[in-house]
């Protein structure tokens, strides 16, 4: 399970840059300004919180807040 | 065994990479905060692999003030070559006129392969009793890089250099930590030659297994971070860099990130760091460390003579 809050937070270390507050949860991050470098990150610590890899083929599920708290609903535990 | 000195050789012909990045809707600010290079050397279409590794070796032997003939061994990292066959070791001997009695010998690897290299040709010289032997990295990228692939274009130069291993050298080396994972070999491949990267999949990599190993070598070392002056890691990009050593918070400003003049020359990118890196008066202690093609990566620490 993971929170909009934590999903925020993610985005905030490692896109300080971002005003997550402004964040739509159906708008895709890049329209924020979060480039590819900065999605890797990202990723990189949902993956963490997974605790198993997200493949390749499931990266496109992960664009939006929205979709990323899908994916761990669908896909955590 | 001891790094004596190290020189190099950086093609003078430059790719703009504002503005091929602009080909690509790509602003300069990413260039420069994420991904960068400036600019991206690349060699002239008639100098070939081996004629860059000769450049390095003759200013490597007049800044050593050394003759071609004490060289006892050559050892070249290199996964691009002059040719499949020969060895293109065996083209630098020839145009650097080095003595029969030279052993040389090509070693195919990646950006892991400056580390590798100091391991293999140190062992090498210890047990055959040589003296002088010197390591060439050239491994030009622009042989095989697909100008219309975004994701690679923007990121490797072509460079060569020289490091002479000699009894008599300032740098000591540690034992390394040497690893490999062939089950990531897909992820960075030349197929129908051309240059393919899975950018994600080397990010978690670097991201996931440099951290882990420059702490299983502190640890083994009995160092802690702050002991070492300066992290010379390969230069994959700007944004590994950037995290790799933000998993460091206490010495983040120790890793040197010089990617704006010459990208990530692959083997080459440790070497062109450590040759002003050890001009440093204040640097004694050098952690070095590469990854990338095989999946290898490998790190070691290099200390000056009157810190150990």
């Amino acid at each position: 399970m993971i929170t909009v809050k934590k999903i925020h937070e993610i985005i905030e270390n490692n896109c300080p840059q971002v005003d997550v507050s402004k964040i739509a949860p159906e708008t895709r991050l890049r329209e924020y300004g979060i480039d590819s470098m900065d999605f890797f990150n990202i990723i990189l610590e949902l993956q963490d919180m997974l605790g198993k890899e997200i493949p390749d083929e499931d990266i496109d599920q992960l664009r939006t807040v929205a979709s990323i708290k899908d994916y761990f609903l669908k896909n955590a535990g | 065994m001891k790094i004596h000195s190290i020189a190099s050789y950086v093609p003078s012909q430059c790719i703009d990479n504002i503005s091929q990045a602009a080909g690509f809707g790509e602003t300069e600010e990413f260039i420069r905060g994420k991904i960068g290079p400036i600019q991206l050397p690349t060699k002239d279409s008639v100098e070939d692999t081996s004629d860059m590794g000769v450049k390095a070796v003759h200013k490597l032997l007049s800044k050593a003030v050394l003759d071609a003939s004490a060289i006892e061994a050559l050892l070249l990292v290199t996964q691009n070559g002059d040719e499949t066959l020969p060895h293109t070791s065996a083209r630098v001997h020839a145009k650097l006129g080095l003595p029969k009695t030279t052993a040389v010998f090509d070693v195919s690897l990646g950006c892991s392969g400056y580390v590798y290299g100091l391991q293999i040709l140190k062992g090498f010289m210890q047990s055959s009793g040589f003296k002088r032997g010197v390591l060439v990295t050239a491994d030009p990228y622009s042989k095989i890089i697909d100008r219309s692939d975004r994701s690679t274009t923007l990121l490797f130069g072509d460079a060569a250099t020289a490091t002479l291993l000699s009894d008599d050298g300032a740098w000591s080396l540690s034992m390394p930590i040497m690893c490999s994972d062939g089950s990531g070999a897909d992820n960075i491949v030349v197929k129908a030659g051309k240059f393919h990267m899975n950018g994600r999949q080397v990010f978690n990599f670097a991201a996931t297994e440099i951290p882990k190993q420059i702490k299983d070598l502190l640890q083994k070392e009995k160092l802690s971070e702050t002991d070492i002056d300066s992290y010379c890691l390969h230069q994959g990009s700007a944004g590994i860099l950037d995290t790799i050593a933000r998993r460091f918070p206490a010495v983040k400003d120790r890793f040197i990130n010089k990617l704006a003049l010459t990208g990530n020359t692959v083997s080459s990118s440790i070497p062109l760091l450590l040759e002003s890196g050890m001009n440093n008066v204040d640097n004694k202690k050098i952690l070095i460390s590469g990854f990338g093609v095989g999946l290898s990566w490998a790190s070691m620490i290099i200390s000056r003579k009157d810190s150990e």
